[in-house]
């Protein structure tokens, strides 16, 4: 199984040089899912941004085995309102095959004015139409509701299954309902 | 209208360099705006317009006249700054006191210079307030050309450049992206033109005014930019003609009163 990342012993650091993360180690290979846990604060979203060189003080050594242009992200969402008047439609760029997320969606409604599950589907889209060799996902489900979780889950698992080079990273603290191959946990701590 | 023709023959490259420069400004404006960064902006046109003092006080020192010399200290210098506010900001969760800082740093040094050399009064008044009616023929066209080109630029990547915006003020840029970094590049080169050819109000006005007016009321993307392109450039044309009618009237402050009064109509009307 061909690596796509690995990650030797990186310890997220604050611009003070203090330790916001325990040491992490990992080597992730071609379709396997990492399901990263861990308490609130414990260091995940900034070894998240570490990873992609949006947080630069950190300990340790990673190396891509894809270019840098092959993996998508997609930060935690929060309330952002945006200054210029994006529709769904414009975020999500061209129409995509993956269909199945934008049932129901009115593409013209405002970014602003879109609701947590409607924007995370929509970028969820945009970034699965990429077809993506490494997935990194924060928090997706954050305000999203149950059976709008369920379905971004769906289509993800769907997304593997029909990619079987791509991989996925997740942070995550609602319990996955799908069956996922090739998953594995690690307890941020 | 017969005394005006004559008057807008005097102006032939004066009013449409104006009016281009306002349109591209407030595009550049509303990206920034976007990007949470307009205060960034705000220090980058101080920066430049100091270096521009600069360049004045070593052309009376060499007793020249090129004005290259400021264009170019005053792109120097507004770099200097980008890189300045970048460094300094980083992690930082309040970023305007530091913003506020470098424009008083910047304020204070260009008076500084302006004292010691009693010269310059009367270019420091024309740097800060402008006055598009004596601006002369070769910045005018120079600036004409810059406007249109970047303009150009800006329209045909207008959607690219609109969701890097919205990658930038979400934290999830991670790819490298050359038309961004044109227009970083566009904008320091534009902003410091406009500043030395048409003043550091007419450039802030028409940075900020049309996307104050435009980004509320607008539908989507594309009846935001129509707005913003409507507001500068009908705003700008009407003021700067008004200004002519009279010669009480300052063109800067009409150029920019200008552009309020059609964003109020356009705000206005549902």
């Amino acid at each position: 199984m061909k690596s796509l990342l690995q990650v030797d012993k990186v310890r997220v650091l604050s611009p003070e040089g203090n330790f916001l993360s325990p040491e992490i180690s990992f080597d992730l290979g071609e379709g396997e899912v990492l399901l990263l846990k861990g308490e609130n604060g414990s260091g995940k979203s900034s070894f998240l941004k570490t990873l992609l060189g949006l947080h630069k003080p950190f300990k340790g050594t990673y190396n891509f085995h894809v270019p840098l242009q092959e993996v998508q992200y997609l930060p935690q969402l929060g309330n952002l309102h945006f200054h210029l008047p994006l529709t769904l439609q414009d975020v999500l760029g061209t129409p995509s095959p993956n269909e199945g997320l934008l049932k129901n969606l009115d593409l013209n409604k405002k970014w602003n004015t879109a609701s947590g599950g409607e924007r995370q589907k929509i970028l969820l889209t945009s970034a699965l139409a990429k077809k993506p060799r490494l997935l990194i996902l924060d928090e997706p489900f954050n305000h999203v509701d149950q059976e709008s979780g369920h379905i971004l889950e769906e289509a993800l698992n769907f997304f593997l299954n029909e990619h079987p080079q791509s991989s996925l990273i997740l942070v995550s603290h609602r319990p996955l309902s799908s069956v996922w191959k090739n998953l594995r946990s690690l307890e941020i701590r | 209208m017969t005394s005006l023709l004559p008057l807008l023959q005097i102006y032939k490259w004066s009013l449409p360099s104006s009016v281009i420069m306002a349109g591209v400004l407030a595009l550049i404006g509303a990206q920034w705006t976007a990007r949470e960064k307009s205060a960034q902006i705000f220090v980058l046109g101080q920066g430049a317009s100091l270096g521009i003092v600069l360049g004045l006080v070593i052309n009376i020192l060499l007793e020249t006249d090129f004005h290259g010399i400021s264009l170019l200290i005053g792109l120097s210098l507004g770099w200097v700054t980008l890189l300045l506010t970048d460094l300094f900001i980083r992690s930082k969760s309040d970023r305007n006191h530091i913003y506020l800082t470098l424009f008083v740093f910047f304020l204070a040094l260009t008076y500084l210079i302006s004292y010691m050399t009693p010269a310059l009064e009367s270019h420091i008044a024309a740097s800060y307030f402008g006055d598009l009616a004596v601006m002369s023929d070769a910045g005018a066209i120079g600036c004409l050309l810059g406007a249109s080109l970047f303009g150009a630029f800006l329209l045909s990547s207008w959607r690219d450049l609109s969701l890097r915006s919205f990658q930038l003020a979400n934290h999830s840029a991670i790819h490298r992206n050359w038309k961004n970094h044109l227009f970083d590049l566009g904008t320091l080169l534009l902003t410091t033109m406009a500043i030395q050819s048409m003043g550091y109000l007419y450039t802030m006005g028409s940075l900020f005014i049309a996307t104050s007016f435009a980004a509320s009321r607008s539908h989507n993307l594309k009846s935001y930019l129509v707005k913003m392109l409507v507001i500068a450039l009908v705003g700008s044309g009407l003021g700067f003609v008004v200004s002519l009618q009279s010669t009480n009237l300052p063109t800067v402050p009409c150029v920019l009163l200008g552009q309020m009064l059609i964003g109020l109509l356009l705000y206005t009307k549902k």
